[in-house]
């Protein structure tokens, strides 16, 4: 069977497993499995699903009512916050167990009022772990007449004011507001008048209305259940379908295994969750979340002290910058930026003293007029009238005797080092000769003066 | 875990995780900060040996022109040194400085004339100008005989006095 949705019905007179699918639904009962260890009954219920198709697929658990304990409750005054266990405590005030020993869902409320309904974990735990071993996981759990009844009110059963399922040894009675059980009562199938008078008491206490209520039943009623039923309320009750409660809710179980709100409730939850499969690794998981939670602490921890620490010794260095500039220029304030500071001194200082620059020529004019004096001839007679000595060129004019005076003042001159140009002269009408003599100056780039920089 | 638990946790992460990427970039900031003030302190300590060499030796040129009065009174001094009488000294006429060449020096000349001294009354007078601590020179002579025919030893002179006032071009004295 293809794409098919599986139900196992744990009922008090056997089990039986489903198999609903688009070309139909298949069920199977199995060989009383009353009494039998669940175990078993599991095992013989997993072999029937192979036989039907199942492979690893979810299943849907169905719970005989006599494992469901429902009662409406007040839906008035909750919580915001915790909401849902305020509900799970005002049910347990009207049931025999404790809460802790519950697993409960809830029906939508409907008129101020919701139905719970609740199953003992332990119980259930044991039939879900039984299959478990079988080889069945379940997806699902809920109880078998409401996956009947849901599937029944989707197929037009909504519009009923009563709904009786009928199955096996027993006879669910539910309530239908808005199409949905607001209270449900449940009677041993033998029992004849027990359903008439939760009917009766029903109406009773919540009356249905000027109509005669509409009660429709699901499932083979017994005769004389019918005629209480029908001395309660006329008309006769009406029977539902041709479809039989199981396969009702192994269609139901398909829409619920979906993903569908089928059933209305899901007790396949709180204790009775599926195992998270982290789980095992939760407290591992735990450790090392909390561990890597103090290695961040402990990194931002010492990330911001060691950050400190770098700070500090920077400010010990830009001290020190500091006392350098101090110790160079007392009674100075220090500048923000030292070591600028200091280069533009070093480089203010280096063109002062020369160091390392290129210094200008200077040439001195007394040290040309001693090489002039130091070179004229001695034993020439001569009379100088005018000299003029620039950083580049001499020139002298005076008066000698004779031409060659003349000429040999410029020769001596120029074995003194100067570069002297033939000389100008002239006769006076006075006597003796008139000279001009000019010489160059040989050109000397000053070399930049070296500094210990110490560097 | 409740949701909001669950929130709760990631938000302590989201934090935790904030505070410690924040803590790293603060250190490595600090740490830079510290490595950059430790260059910084090595080269001050260069700056210092050099600026307290430079500070043994001479000054080739002034930080700053001088005030004209100085210079004056350096030359009088010097001609008083040199026995120049006190009315030979005729004009000390200081002239603007003029940047020399391409260098980061400007000359600042200063004209002084002289009437009627002797050789040696010059040469010492030069010699007391240039002998001093400002570094000052005499870049260019003019002797003349006071009259033709004059064969004394008298002579009127016109000198340049100059000095070196280091004063780089505005490029240079911005990065200064």
């Amino acid at each position: 069977m293809s794409s098919a949705a599986f139900l196992v019905i744990c009922g008090k007179d056997g089990w039986s497993v489903a198999a609903s699918g688009r070309d139909g639904c298949e069920v199977r009962q199995l060989t009383a499995t009353d009494g039998k260890d669940p175990a078993d009954a599991a095992a013989e219920a997993a072999a029937a699903l192979k036989q039907l198709g199942h492979r690893e697929e979810g299943v849907c658990l169905a719970l005989p009512s006599e494992m469901v304990l429902a009662a409406p409750i007040d839906c008035a005054g909750l919580p915001r916050r915790n909401r849902r266990t305020a509900m799970v405590y005002r049910l347990e005030e009207q049931l025999p167990l404790e809460a802790e020993r519950l697993t409960a869902d809830f029906l939508p409320p409907s008129g101020g009022r919701a139905l719970g309904v609740a199953a003992e974990t332990d119980k259930v735990r044991q039939i879900i772990d039984a299959l478990a071993v079988a080889g069945v996981e379940t997806s699902a759990v809920c109880p078998a007449a409401l996956l009947a009844l849901w599937q029944a009110c989707a197929a037009g059963a909504a519009e009923a004011d009563y709904a009786v399922v009928c199955w096996g040894a027993e006879v669910d009675l539910f309530r239908l507001t808005n199409g949905r059980p607001a209270a449900w009562y449940t009677a041993a199938s033998d029992e004849t008048d027990d359903l008439a008078r939760c009917l009766q008491a029903d109406m009773l206490q919540s009356p249905v209305g000027a109509d005669t209520p509409r009660v429709l039943v699901f499932g083979e009623l017994s005769e004389s259940d019918a005629e209480s039923i029908a001395q309660t309320t006329a008309p006769e009750p009406v029977q539902s379908g041709e479809e039989s409660p199981p396969t009702l809710a192994a269609g139901a179980a398909r829409a619920l295994l979906a993903g569908k709100d089928a059933g209305w409730v899901n007790l396949r939850r709180d204790n009775l969750a599926v195992p998270n499969p982290w789980r095992q690794v939760a407290g591992p998981a735990k450790c090392a979340a909390a561990l890597l939670a103090m290695l961040l602490a402990a990194l931002a921890g010492m990330g911001y002290w060691r950050a400190a620490r770098y700070e500090a010794l920077a400010g010990e260095f830009a001290g020190r910058q500091e006392a350098i500039y101090g110790g160079l220029y007392p009674n100075t304030a220090v500048p923000p930026n030292v070591k600028s500071r200091l280069a533009s001194q070093w480089k203010r200082l280096s063109g002062v003293s020369g160091a390392g620059c290129e210094i200008p020529r200077r040439r001195d004019a007394l040290g040309t007029l001693r090489s002039l004096t130091g070179n004229l001839p001695p034993s020439v007679r001569l009379r100088i009238e005018k000299v003029r000595i620039d950083p580049h060129s001499i020139q002298v004019e005076g008066r000698t005797r004779t031409h060659s005076d003349a000429e040999r003042i410029a020769e001596a001159l120029a074995q003194g080092g100067l570069r002297v140009g033939a000389p100008r002269s002239e006769y006076l009408n006075s006597g003796g000769v008139a000279f001009r003599l000019t010489a160059a100056l040989a050109d000397e780039k000053a070399a930049p003066r070296s500094a210990r920089t110490g560097g | 875990m409740k949701r909001r638990t669950k929130i709760l946790h990631l938000i302590l992460a989201g934090l935790l995780a904030a505070a410690a990427v924040w803590s790293y970039r603060q250190m490595a900031a600090a740490r830079r900060a510290a490595l950059a003030a430790r260059e910084d302190l090595a080269e001050c300590q260069r700056l210092a040996r050099s600026i307290r060499s430079v500070r043994e030796m001479p000054a080739v040129a002034a930080e700053h022109e001088k005030v004209s009065g100085e210079i004056t009174r350096i030359i009088e001094s010097a001609a008083a040194s040199a026995d120049v009488p006190t009315g030979r000294l005729e004009d000390i006429i200081p002239q603007p400085p003029r940047r020399v060449e391409d260098s980061l020096y400007k000359e600042k000349p200063t004209q002084v004339t002289l009437s009627g001294v002797t050789l040696r009354q010059l040469v010492k007078l030069a010699h007391g100008i240039l002998s001093g601590p400002e570094r000052l020179n005499v870049k260019w002579l003019r002797l003349d005989s006071p009259a033709p025919d004059d064969v004394g030893d008298l002579w009127n002179v016109e000198m340049g006095v100059t000095y070196l006032i280091y004063d780089p071009p505005n490029l240079e004295r911005s990065a200064n």
